[in-house]
């Protein structure tokens, strides 16, 4: 939503090339945009225009059929009376039986027509006529502007006097719509479906919507151009704005027409002059570019600084990288050389460690002398032991095998 | 003009120039948009950065053209002349120099 206005050019009708002045753009073009509202009110608007359709309230049940219950080897199903013909017999009523009713048998009591809040409604057409003024949403709905001067695009009243319709197709191509027209020319095809045997034989794509103020020949002119539709200001209809719920139709408004709006829909403070306790829908917000509130000052100067995510990069084994491991552990590297050194002959790092070992020998020797030989070894000592209770026993035993052989004798 | 991101809602599912495909990522077809892809970040309606790459051939000769969006507010409204082309030399060095430069300025 622009803060300011912006202002719109007005074409020369004869001479479209050039401009006749400028208005600054109604209010209404720069409701905010809601899709989901305009979808939702067309497709209850849509629902308005339909004719009911349904099945004969008696279909099926003309008849005066009866079951003939059980007991004779058929069916329970209602079956047509008397004799005489092949209808006789047959099953009747049910939605399986040849020439029975249908399921559930459409009404023309089916609520064909919806009603839709009038504010709704209003905020609906406001929102599509907001959309129409946007390059990106008419382009996006399918429309070819490519060769259009401005959008929305406003013609000098002139227009609305053309009575013949070769002017004003001429008007429309030097306005810039020759790509539109011919799109829908060229869109004309057999419909899809029953449709074409029901009068509805083709299908074409719409073209640019005329918005005029006052009628002196623009409808007549316009109406058997292909794909062009004239729609009065005072009387905006969705189902034209946004064709099948997609909003963003191409609209050609004239000069008066395009004054009328401000007239009719005022402003967000004055409420709507034409439309009794309207008054336009504000955006829920204002400025939706994200991306320019991310980054203004207001907000960047309030941010924390911005953590520094710590990104692990390529794991590194430790095992593999010396450099990794002498970073876990310091010293890892030197005492590795230092072992390197130490296999080398002749270096003072192999002396020392072949003093160490020498001096481990001897302390091991010294050791083993004293507490391994001798007699005071702990097996010896654990033997003595052993000995001394082995002996005693062996004694014991002597003796008691002495007395029974004195026993014995 | 409305915000980008605003645009963007409205266009991203329903839009003329969306192709889909069964088992490949949304595409669009609208001008503007480097890589044909239905996103926020190329999207040629919707976004105020816009990067287009194109052959166009003119009778026999087929020249590369790079299409960006002008700057200009007064431009916004203006389909015909929103999207500025440029021709991209051919040239083994110039041309990627060019590209770079546009890369940069969006």
């Amino acid at each position: 939503m622009a803060t300011a206005r912006p202002v719109v050019s007005i074409y020369n009708f004869e001479n479209p090339s050039e401009k006749t002045g400028t208005m600054p753009m109604p209010v209404v073009l720069q409701s905010p945009l809601r899709p989901d509202l305009v979808r939702e009110v067309h497709r209850d608007m849509a629902k308005n225009k339909r004719q009911a359709y349904a099945v004969k309230p008696k279909a099926g049940y003309d008849t005066a059929a009866a079951s003939w219950c059980t007991g004779r080897a058929v069916a329970r199903i209602p079956r047509a009376p008397g004799g005489g013909t092949h209808r006789a017999g047959q099953a009747a009523f049910g939605n399986q039986a040849r020439g029975g009713g249908m399921f559930n048998p459409t009404t023309v009591w089916r609520r064909w027509h919806r009603r839709v809040n009038v504010t709704k409604k209003r905020h609906a057409v406001a929102c599509a006529l907001a959309a129409s003024a946007l390059p990106p949403l008419v382009m996006a709905r399918g429309h070819k502007i490519n060769q259009v001067a401005e959008l929305p695009l406003v013609v000098s009243d002139g227009i609305q006097s053309l009575t013949k319709t070769k002017q004003a197709k001429e008007t429309l191509k030097k306005l810039g719509c020759g790509e539109e027209l011919q799109k829908v020319i060229d869109s004309k095809s057999i419909r899809a479906g029953q449709g074409k045997a029901r009068n509805r034989r083709y299908v074409k794509r719409l073209g640019p919507l005329v918005i005029y103020n006052e009628d002196n020949g623009i409808t007549r002119a316009m109406r058997n151009i292909p794909g062009v539709e004239c729609a009065h200001v005072d009387r905006l209809n969705l189902l034209r704005l946004a064709p099948g719920g997609s909003f963003g139709r191409f609209v050609i408004f004239t000069e008066g027409a395009f004054k009328k709006l401000s007239d009719i829909y005022g402003t967000l403070k004055s409420g709507a002059p034409k439309k009794k306790g309207y008054t336009l829908p504000r955006a829920a917000m204002v400025n939706a570019d994200l991306s320019r509130i991310i980054n203004s000052t207001e907000v960047q100067s309030v941010l924390r600084p911005k953590m520094e995510r710590y990104t692990h990069g390529i794991k590194r084994n430790a095992l593999k990288s010396k450099e990794l491991m002498e970073e876990l552990n310091p010293g890892s590297t030197e005492r590795k050389a230092v072992q390197q050194k130490a296999s080398q002959k002749g270096t003072p790092e192999y002396d020392e460690v072949q003093k160490k070992k020498k001096a481990r020998i001897e302390e091991s020797k010294k050791y083993n002398k004293e507490h391994k030989k001798g007699d005071e070894t702990f097996y010896k000592t654990l033997m003595k032991a052993f000995e001394a209770k082995a002996a005693a026993d062996a004694a014991k035993k002597a003796a008691e095998k002495a007395e029974d052989e004195e026993d014995e004798e | 003009m409305a915000a980008p991101d605003l645009l963007w809602q409205c266009v991203k599912n329903q839009s003329c120039f969306i192709r889909k495909q069964k088992n490949f990522p949304v595409m669009t077809a609208e001008p503007g948009n480097l890589c044909g892809l239905n996103n926020f970040q190329f999207s040629g309606l919707a976004s105020k950065k816009v990067l287009g790459l194109d052959s166009k051939k003119v009778g026999k000769k087929e020249s590369i053209v790079l299409t960006t969006r002008s700057k200009r507010e007064s431009r916004q409204y203006r389909p015909g002349v929103v999207l500025v082309t440029t021709g991209i030399k051919k040239g083994k060095k110039q041309g990627p120099e060019q590209l770079k430069k546009a890369r940069f300025a969006r």
